[in-house]
């Protein structure tokens, strides 16, 4: 079994406070400093962390940003719970409260906190689409607490004069880089994973010797990577680079392949069930009660059978070939397209 | 009881025959020494069951006990000839909720047993007075015996004696007619059937007279039949799908399917009417390959490889023990379907071989080119030994898949006497149709499960036909329903029969070496509703004549009642099909069809009362025979040709025994009115389709 790479990071956790600097500096501005530093500290470590996810660095390093980004973001909650409300106005504290929770539930991957996971189960149909999809529904969470926080920002912003202005830092700057990038590489992951994950069915399939199964599944890998294929048309290159929508178009285009060759895979299986079932006719009889037509057609039986196993073994050694460099070329690529895009930092 | 009286068959030795059963029953239940413990294994038994019923009743209310009255007596006496609504008023007689207490003595079945006895005494004497003179048949008179609820009880001795009269009448009356038509005269008149008169009433008092005394004689065993009757029973006001198995059954049932021994491969049961039914047909069994067996049919007659046609009840052993202690290797078989046809069916002993012929693929060629398959049950996996042996969603996808190759441009699914069987075959036929998705919900005591078809993608995506009768049962429904909320495919037929409900076999740990199978389940369909009582209503209605011969859930006693559930279910149905134009299409040929008038016309005739005239009787009966015949002579469609998928020619010139069968099919598909409609609707549907 091949794996695909499956760095899928959320785009949203990247999201940064807008408000760095107010024009009049009053105790509301500093106030907002306050909570503006918190996000600070967190896009930090969020930065280095994606970097380091990246930038091939080691799984073990990859795990330490992580727990650094988790802390930090959990130290920012307690920093927030500490803050008293601004004149008894409680609305940003928190709005920003919620949203860093929900951030470090994200981050730890705690979705059945957030998410109702009874409603997941009834849309998914394994665990990777159950797992993804409450990342999505998360997400969402997280996106919508965003939104809340940005709302209670201007409205505590208007409420004390304060003129807010969007700054940009260096590390903002890698920040709306990073997102960009992730929104980019995002869909053309979900692309690929959906003729990916049908491939896996259709091998189990086959494996099981299931005709049904394989029949269905080839018929969804057909679908979906046509589909797949011309959603990619609409995609352009990523700053003219071309290489991950490129990877992803070879990988469709064998899954495409692979699905109309699969009939080969049932044919064989029906011809093999005929065979054991003309066999045993054909010994059931006594050989002197058996006639030429009954030998001419067993012996054409037998050779339509060799003929469907030599098929059949072709068509899985080709299939073998091509799916082993098509999955490390969607690899590499996807590897190659973070590493040259995702900003370094730390 | 409930469908104690589905009885009439278009030959009159239906009659005869049921007549025979009615007049006593529990003779041939099981053995099993009644003893004191009686009380203590029906508190048990209750215990199970609102363990594990999706419907407790743990009050032993008014209602229980009236419930519990109803069945057990209707079960001891289904054509209430014995006991009279007085009788069963009276506290020695009538069960009493005290008998599910521990302080109370458990004395009930003592006294119930002797009081039977007299009963049976005062039968056996009206019996004796009523038939020691020659009957003239002159009166005015009718039994109504379509009917599939209980009868009522009699109010008093007056009304029991006439009841008594009526059925000697109609007995004695079957059995001139039967003798008459075995002189193979060409005129069966009022005057040839008179003569048997005195010949046909000294039988029927002799033959009722020994059933009766036979009873009398073997106090014992009606002690172990009266104590089985009262657990059956306590299962049954549960709902009538939760039963009780003796060891009696349960050796009966594993014995019927061995795959070991040579077998014809069908199980039988006796119901409380004394109807023998086919409970169960193995795949790919001698039963099963003669295409003519289905569960639900009822075994009128039995012949041995030499020799007569004999009434099922007329053998020296009882039904049940008759299969086990069949010793030739051929049976003859006359069996009476759904549709009240009756069928003869002759089968010899095979090992039987699961894995072939299940399932075969047709084509139907005429202006359109069209699959057809037919589905008789959803068996599972049993044979492990081959590498093919599979469920019938596999064989079914198989069968489609080659029907593919020929280019078919519709496909009708035919699950018309399919009483159903393995959910997750039901679930994996549906995903052979649908993209992932929710099928069905179901409901246990306490949570709502959705099940679902988690195959990606579709075997078949084109033109979709579902045949569906009344004897389209439980899993059948499911799927129909299923496709139906889908959008998916166009069911055609007749209600089907309104099973919403899952059982599952529990062993009864304080009685040994029995079982109880509990309703642990109810099945919704995605849209929250149920087939439960009402069935699945198809899309267009081609009318038969399932529902005049079969009963249906609503028929039976204690039924759960149906009822809808909220679960947000996520699924995607296709574009909604539209009905009015094939429905009007249908309506018309059907309209115009002389062989669907004839079957209006047979309706009409099989809901009358028989009558007990002489002159009348003899009317009546040339009325169905004739009917009979003009429903058995269907011409071959000239809407198409039918032939056996391409795929599969090579081995069906190997193979003699499959070519026989395929043959067989052949010859019924060209003749059904109802698959010609069906062709006939699927291309109409493709033409609205193309528009």
């Amino acid at each position: 079994m091949f794996t695909s790479k499956r760095i899928f990071i959320s785009a949203l956790l990247l999201l940064s406070f807008n408000l760095i600097h107010a024009q009049e500096i009053d105790n509301a501005g500093s106030y907002l400093e306050y909570v503006g530093n918190q996000f600070e500290e967190i896009s930090k470590d969020m930065m280095s962390y994606t970097s380091a996810a990246s930038h091939g660095k080691s799984a073990r390093k990859v795990e330490k940003r992580r727990k650094e980004l988790l802390q930090t973001v959990k130290d920012a909650e307690i920093n927030m719970r500490k803050l008293k409300p601004y004149r008894g106005d409680r609305a940003l504290r928190d709005s920003v409260i919620s949203y860093f929770h929900i951030n470090g539930l994200v981050l730890n991957q705690e979705y059945a906190k957030i998410v109702d996971m009874e409603e997941v189960a009834e849309q998914s149909y394994d665990m990777m689409e159950a797992y993804l999809l409450a990342k999505e529904k998360a997400n969402q969470k997280l996106d919508d607490a965003y939104e809340k926080v940005s709302n209670q920002q201007k409205i505590f912003a208007d409420k004390n004069k304060i003129r807010l202005v969007e700054t940009s830092s260096k590390l903002s700057q890698k920040v709306a880089i990073s997102n960009k990038v992730f929104q980019y590489y995002n869909q053309i992951y979900l692309i690929f994973f959906k003729s990916y994950k049908d491939e896996i069915y259709l091998m189990d399939a086959v494996k099981k010797s299931d005709v049904s199964a394989i029949e269905q599944t080839k018929n969804s890998l057909d679908k979906n990577a046509t589909e797949g294929m011309k959603q990619l048309m609409k995609f352009n290159a990523f700053e003219g680079d071309p290489s991950l929508k490129n990877a992803c178009m070879k990988a469709l285009e064998f899954y495409k392949s692979e699905a109309l060759k699969s009939p080969g895979l049932v044919d064989f299986l029906l011809k093999e069930d005929k065979y054991e079932k003309t066999k045993k006719a054909f010994d059931a009889k006594r050989e002197s009660d058996r006639t030429q037509a009954d030998i001419d057609s067993y012996n054409k039986g037998v050779n339509e059978f060799n003929a469907a196993v030599n098929n059949y073994n072709a068509l899985n050694n080709d299939l073998q070939k091509n799916r082993s460099t098509i999955i490390n070329n969607w690899n590499k690529s996807a590897d190659n397209f973070l590493d040259n895009h995702i900003p370094k930092y730390r | 009881m409930a469908g104690a009286l589905v009885i009439f068959a278009f030959e009159i030795s239906k009659v005869i025959r049921f007549l025979s059963l009615a007049i006593f029953l529990g003779v041939f239940l099981t053995f099993k020494g009644y003893s004191q413990t009686l009380c203590s294994e029906a508190v048990h038994v209750l215990k199970v069951l609102n363990d594990n019923h999706v419907s407790p009743r743990k009050n032993i209310d008014e209602k229980f006990i009236s419930d519990l009255n109803e069945e057990f007596f209707s079960t001891l006496d289904p054509l209430g000839l014995y006991f009279t609504r007085e009788n069963l008023k009276s506290d020695s007689v009538a069960i009493r909720a005290s008998l599910f207490t521990k302080e109370s003595p458990c004395d009930w079945a003592k006294f119930l047993k002797t009081f039977y006895l007299k009963k049976l005494k005062e039968a056996n004497k009206t019996i004796s007075v009523f038939l020691s003179k020659p009957l003239l048949f002159n009166e005015e008179d009718f039994i109504s015996i379509r009917n599939f609820k209980q009868e009522d009880f009699c109010k008093d001795n007056i009304e029991l004696k006439k009841r008594w009269k009526r059925w000697l009448s109609i007995k004695v009356l079957a059995t001139m007619y039967e003798k008459a038509k075995s002189t193979l005269n060409v005129k069966i008149d009022s005057k040839l059937i008179v003569t048997f008169e005195p010949v046909a009433r000294k039988e029927v008092m002799a033959s009722e007279l020994k059933r009766i005394n036979d009873v009398i004689e073997d106090p014992k065993e009606l002690d172990s039949d009266i104590r089985d009757i009262y657990i059956k029973s306590i299962a049954k006001i549960f709902d009538p799908h939760s039963d009780y198995f003796s060891t009696e059954e349960k050796q009966s049932f594993e014995e019927g399917i061995s795959t070991t021994e040579t077998s014809f491969g069908f199980d039988i049961k006796e119901t409380t009417s004394q109807e023998v039914v086919v409970t169960r047909v193995m795949p790919g069994s001698p039963a099963w390959n003669s295409n003519e067996m289905h569960n639900g049919d009822l075994i009128l007659q039995i012949r041995k490889p030499k020799g007569d046609f004999v009434d099922i009840n007329d053998f020296d052993v009882r039904p049940s023990q008759l299969l086990k202690t069949w010793s030739a290797d051929q049976i003859e078989l006359k069996l009476k379907k759904a549709d009240g046809q009756v069928v003869i069916v002759k089968l010899f002993k095979e090992k039987i071989e699961s894995t072939e012929n299940r399932v075969q693929g047709f084509v139907l060629t005429g202006q359109k080119k069209i699959g057809y398959v037919s589905l008789p049950s959803f068996y599972q996996q049993w044979d492990s030994d081959s590498k093919f042996a599979s469920g019938c969603a596999d064989d079914l996808a198989k069968e489609i898949i080659k029907l593919k190759k020929e280019g078919i441009s519709g496909l009708i699914l035919d699950l018309r006497y399919n009483g159903g069987g393995s959910v997750a075959e039901a679930i994996d036929i549906v995903g052979i149709f649908i993209d992932i998705g929710p099928v069905a919900v179901v409901k246990f005591k306490d949570r709502l499960i959705t099940l679902k078809d988690a195959n990606r993608g579709v075997v078949y995506d084109g033109p979709l036909i579902v045949m569906v009768n009344g004897a389209s049962a439980s899993a059948s429904e499911f799927v129909a329903a299923a496709l139906q909320d889908y959008n998916r495919a166009v069911v055609v037929g007749t209600t089907t029969f309104g099973k919403g409900t899952g059982q599952r076999i529990f062993a009864t740990d304080t009685i040994k070496g029995e079982f109880l199978k509990i309703t642990h389940e109810r099945l919704y369909r995605i849209t929250g509703k149920s087939n439960q009582r009402k069935g699945v209503v198809p899309d267009i209605t081609v009318p038969d004549l399932t529902n005049e011969f079969t009963p249906k859930e609503k028929d039976y006693n204690h039924v759960i009642i149906e009822d809808s559930i909220v679960k947000k279910v996520y699924y995607t149905p296709g574009p909604k099909i539209d009905f009015s134009k094939m429905r009007l299409q249908s309506l018309s040929r059907t309209q115009k069809n002389t062989q669907f008038e004839k079957i209006d016309s047979a309706r009409l005739l099989f809901r009358l009362p028989v009558p007990l005239k002489l002159e009348s009787f003899v009317d009546y009966q040339s009325q169905i025979k004739h009917a009979q015949k003009l429903l058995e002579t269907s011409l071959i469609s000239s809407a198409f040709k039918v032939t056996h998928n391409q795929f599969d020619n090579s081995l069906l010139t190997m193979d003699s025994f499959r070519k026989n069968l395929s043959e067989e099919s052949l010859t019924k598909i060209s003749k059904s009115i109802f698959i010609e409609e069906a062709y006939f609707i699927i291309s109409d549907y493709i033409n609205q389709n193309r528009k």
